[in-house]
């Protein structure tokens, strides 16, 4: 019998310059660059900034990832890598990374869906993922909610954000807060002395109007304008409660859809991944809550939550053991490559 | 058989290679100012055929100077391709493998197209060698002796009425680079960006 796949993973959707290793479903290495401290002071990621940093950072986490999981390149099956959606100067340095690799060695390249990889992750930590599931991703670049019946071949998109992904959102209110970049930690760390029920902040399409169109839609710039008027009209304020208190109106909106989508799916498994994912209220309250309407959740440790090359890498084992076609040289990385697509062909 | 696989970037030609110092084994091009990466792997694809990959002694790339994502898009091609064989990466400026290719008796220049209506520019001794940096202009902006001077470069397509004395070739010769990459070895391996980040801030209302 013929062992499990060994697969490297390349990332570079936004500005983190990750290479993963796995062989089958175990993590072998992990290895992350960020250039998040290059943007911190334009307050979001600069793609060209984040581009060049991925250029200088591929080869060295290559080998770092190599030399974690104790593997020589030659031994791998496969190349996995994200082809989007992402920044595309920076998928492209992945993608041209990957097809030097998979060219140098002779070896299948799976060019794949970056939020694919974010619900694959998974299986490095709790096994083989329930089916069919209801996967919530939230990042800085994507607020999505998916219904997932194999994750290596059929993903349906059940809504979005229509607006500013959630990511987004903290870091635009620790922004106004003056909690720097990014948002997400600054404002978790924030919360954890505030009152979250001391102001009451507007959730997004939550209201029964909105349930025709966007039930499982999302919208977060309405939120993001009423911590913005709240301040003014409060020149004294109290930043723990302002940072718990829309922090509680984001997890509770993301948290009512992806519950309300598991029901009207007939769904018993939701799984949460994205950089929000490392959000400590989100995850303690989708214990809580999904354990109330019998639903079961899996969340990634916060180190697979946020982008990594091991995801990737993860989707590619699976690939490689569903026995998925590896994609043609010439495939195109795009920026709005839709999670219908696990793959490129 | 040690074979030296070269690839470039830095213009609107997708360019790669493969050769010996003695022979030019093949060399395949892709026109196009954008999708370099999906060109390259086209042409790798093509280029790798049959070749047994411990054959490669060694991988050169032009740095540049070129526009950003398409540049990067050979350099990591090369980079990793070169790791995974463990053999050794030359760096060679794209403007210098065309000047290699230019027969004129006097100094002349090399003009890429760096858009924006600019053009990459350096000056050559009538023996080929690079003389001062590399600069990025405006064509208009260079002095009369330096336009007058006989250039070469895909920037005198574009900019014809600027440059009154044209010259041969237009982009690298890749079997070229190939076969004398050592020639053309920079001791940097750093991208010939030439321009910093458009690094305007991500509008945050
Ligand atoms: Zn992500």
């Amino acid at each position: 019998m013929k062992s499990e796949p060994l697969v490297l993973g390349i990332e570079t959707s936004c500005d983190e310059t990750a290479v993963g290793i796995v062989r089958g479903t175990t993590l072998l290495a992990d290895a992350i660059a960020s250039s998040v401290d290059e943007h911190a002071r334009f307050g979001g990621v600069v793609p060209e900034v984040a581009s060049r940093a991925h250029l200088e950072a591929m080869v060295p986490g290559i080998e770092r990832a190599c030399k974690e999981a104790k593997v020589s390149l030659a031994d791998l099956d496969a190349i996995a890598v994200t082809a989007g959606p992402g920044l595309v100067g920076a998928l492209l340095v992945g993608t041209s990374a990957a097809a030097g690799l998979a060219f140098a060695l002779d070896k299948p390249l799976y060019a794949v869906n970056h939020l694919a990889a974010h619900v694959s992750v998974d299986v490095l930590e709790h096994g083989v993922l329930p089916s069919p599931a209801i996967a919530l991703l939230v990042s800085g670049g994507h607020t999505s909610l998916l219904r997932v019946d194999d994750v290596s071949a059929r993903i349906t998109s059940l809504g979005a954000t229509m607006d500013d992904a959630a990511g987004e959102a903290f870091d635009k209110v620790a922004r106004i807060l003056g909690l720097g970049f990014p948002g997400g930690p600054a404002i978790d760390r924030e919360a954890q002395s505030g009152n979250l029920s001391a102001i009451e902040f507007p959730r997004g399409f939550t209201q029964s109007k909105d349930q025709e169109e966007h039930a499982f839609d999302f919208s977060f710039s309405g939120l993001k304008s009423a911590v913005a008027r709240y301040l003014h009209d409060h020149p004294i304020f109290h930043v723990a409660d302002v940072a718990a208190s829309f922090q509680e109106a984001v997890v509770d909106v993301l948290l009512t859809k992806a519950l309300a989508a598991a029901k009207a799916e007939g769904i018993e498994h939701l799984i949460i991944g994205g950089g929000v994912a490392a959000n400590s209220r989100l995850r303690f309250l989708a214990k809580e809550r999904a354990r109330r309407v019998g639903v079961t959740v899996r969340i990634p440790r916060p180190g697979l939550c946020t982008d990594n090359g091991a995801m990737v890498a993860a989707l590619g084992s699976l690939l490689v053991t569903a026995g998925a076609t590896s994609s043609q040289p010439g495939f195109e990385a795009r920026s709005a490559l839709p999670v219908a697509q696990v793959t490129l062909a | 058989m040690s074979l030296t696989l070269a690839i470039d970037t830095a213009t609107r030609r997708t360019g790669i290679s493969l050769a010996t110092e003695a022979a030019v084994i093949a060399q395949y091009y892709e026109e196009g100012a954008t999708a370099h990466g999906e060109a390259l792997s086209r042409l790798a694809s093509q280029l790798l055929q049959g070749i047994d990959r411990s054959e490669i002694t060694s991988v050169a790339v032009g740095i540049g100077p070129g526009p950003f994502t398409g540049l990067r898009v050979g350099i990591s091609f090369a980079q990793s391709f070169a790791f995974a064989l463990g053999v050794p990466l030359i760096s060679v400026c794209t403007l210098d493998v065309i000047a290699a290719e230019v027969s004129c008796n006097q100094e002349f220049a090399i003009a890429t197209d760096a858009r924006r209506k600019e053009v990459y520019w350096a000056r050559y001794s009538a023996a080929g060698k690079r003389l001062g940096e590399v600069r990025v202009i405006k064509p208009s902006e260079l002095t009369d002796e330096e336009r007058w001077l006989p250039t070469a470069g895909d920037a005198v397509e574009i900019y014809g009425e600027l440059f009154p004395y044209l010259l041969e070739p237009l982009f690298p010769n890749m079997g070229l680079l190939a076969a004398r990459a050592a020639e053309f070895s920079l001791a940097d391996h750093a991208p010939m960006y030439m321009r910093r980040p458009d690094a305007t801030p991500p509008v945050l209302p």
